[in-house]
């Protein structure tokens, strides 16, 4: 193919393709780069900045940069890592997450990026937000506290679904995920089949009915850190 | 910091959140915003430095107030901390200590609080 190039990430030459974005070809290569907001089935947001890299030495979301020839990509790089650590630890004190009682916990995204970026305690002070939690739709709960306002709700469901479900409202502290009904979620847009319901990478957004259902040690995250997926599916290639 | 609690950590915690922020900004107010506190690290350290809380001369610093940590539990519980009494017994062990002797034995005795 004439459009495609090489890049060099972490000292590690891969192909990329004219029009692709750092995330697409490092994923394609099986180079994990731990992301939030972003979602393989969605249009890159870019608002996370958990995907942060040095590209030819300038801070980047790979998410939204797009890849050019010979362009220099660190991504497991101290200051890198770094950076990521402090916008996960700030993400824990925004909302309210206490992972012991979630739902979501060996699950989430949120947790299993902590885990993998070695966050042991939460540093900065706690905002302890009153939220509200929106339990009106029949199969669906709205768990505000845990909401890091990623947008793959939004997208989902104004790309995917259709629907429009899902909206930002607010600025700054005050921004937060709203339903686009005057009648909270008992929306009759919104359902469990929704891809907007699926995506949410933390425990904001549940499956009633549903909780606990698998045990320790089975969960998502329970024996493989996140982004083995990704990684594991180079090594298929490579045998 | 400014009321003389800061402790140098403080410095390194606040040199690598406003770091974190530039670099992982996606607009221009995220990437310059921090260059007031990291600026004030570069320039203004003697200044800083004085804030560090007062070294009482055994090799800690008067860093955490404990008085005004639980003045609210104080409040709220209607009754002064216990920690008031560990304040009293400190002061009465920095007191100079005499020597006493009993049935031959030669013991530290603490000086009763009149005696002071």
């Amino acid at each position: 193919m004439t459009d495609s190039f090489t890049i060099r990430v972490d000292g590690r030459v891969i192909e990329a393709r004219q029009g692709q974005t750092i995330m697409e070809a490092t994923e394609q290569a099986g180079i994990y780069i731990p992301r939030l907001c972003d979602h393989p089935d969605l249009r890159a947001h870019g608002s996370c900045r958990i995907c942060t890299v040095l590209a030819n030495g300038r801070s980047v979301a790979a998410c939204t940069q797009p890849a050019e020839p010979n362009m220099e990509v660190k991504n497991r790089h101290p200051r890198v890592e770094a950076w990521r650590r402090q916008l996960i630890a700030m993400l824990f004190v925004e909302g309210n997450h206490f992972c012991p009682c979630c739902e979501k916990s060996g699950n989430c995204e949120l947790q299993a990026l902590g885990y993998l970026h070695g966050m042991t305690a939460t540093q900065h002070p706690h905002l302890f937000p009153r939220r509200a939690v929106d339990g009106s739709h029949p199969d669906i709960l709205l768990e505000h506290n845990r909401c890091v306002l990623c947008g793959r709700c939004v997208r989902a469901s104004r790309d995917v679904d259709g629907k429009q479900v899902f909206q930002f409202a607010g600025r700054g502290l005050n921004k937060h995920i709203t339903v686009n009904t005057e009648a909270h979620l008992d929306h009759p847009g919104l359902d469990l089949k929704d891809k907007a319901v699926s995506v949410c990478p933390v425990g904001a957004i549940l499956k009633k009915h549903k909780h606990y259902g698998v045990p320790v040690g089975e969960r998502k995250f329970d024996h493989d850190p996140i982004g083995s997926d990704v990684e594991s599916h180079d090594q298929d290639k490579v045998t | 910091v400014a009321a003389g609690h800061g402790e140098e950590a403080d410095y390194a915690y606040l040199a690598e959140l406003s770091e974190a922020i530039k670099g992982t900004s996606r607009c221009g107010f995220g990437q310059t915003s921090p260059n007031v506190v990291l600026d004030l690290l570069r320039h203004f350290r003697p200044v800083l430095e004085k804030s560090i809380g007062i070294d009482p001369g055994n090799g800690t610093r008067e860093a955490f107030d404990l008085g005004a940590a639980l003045r609210d539990a104080e409040r709220i519980s209607g009754r002064r901390s216990t920690h008031h009494l560990a304040e009293r017994t400190e002061h009465r062990e920095a007191a100079p200590r005499k020597e006493v002797k009993i049935d031959g034995q030669t013991r530290q005795d603490t000086p009763k609080e009149g005696e002071r």
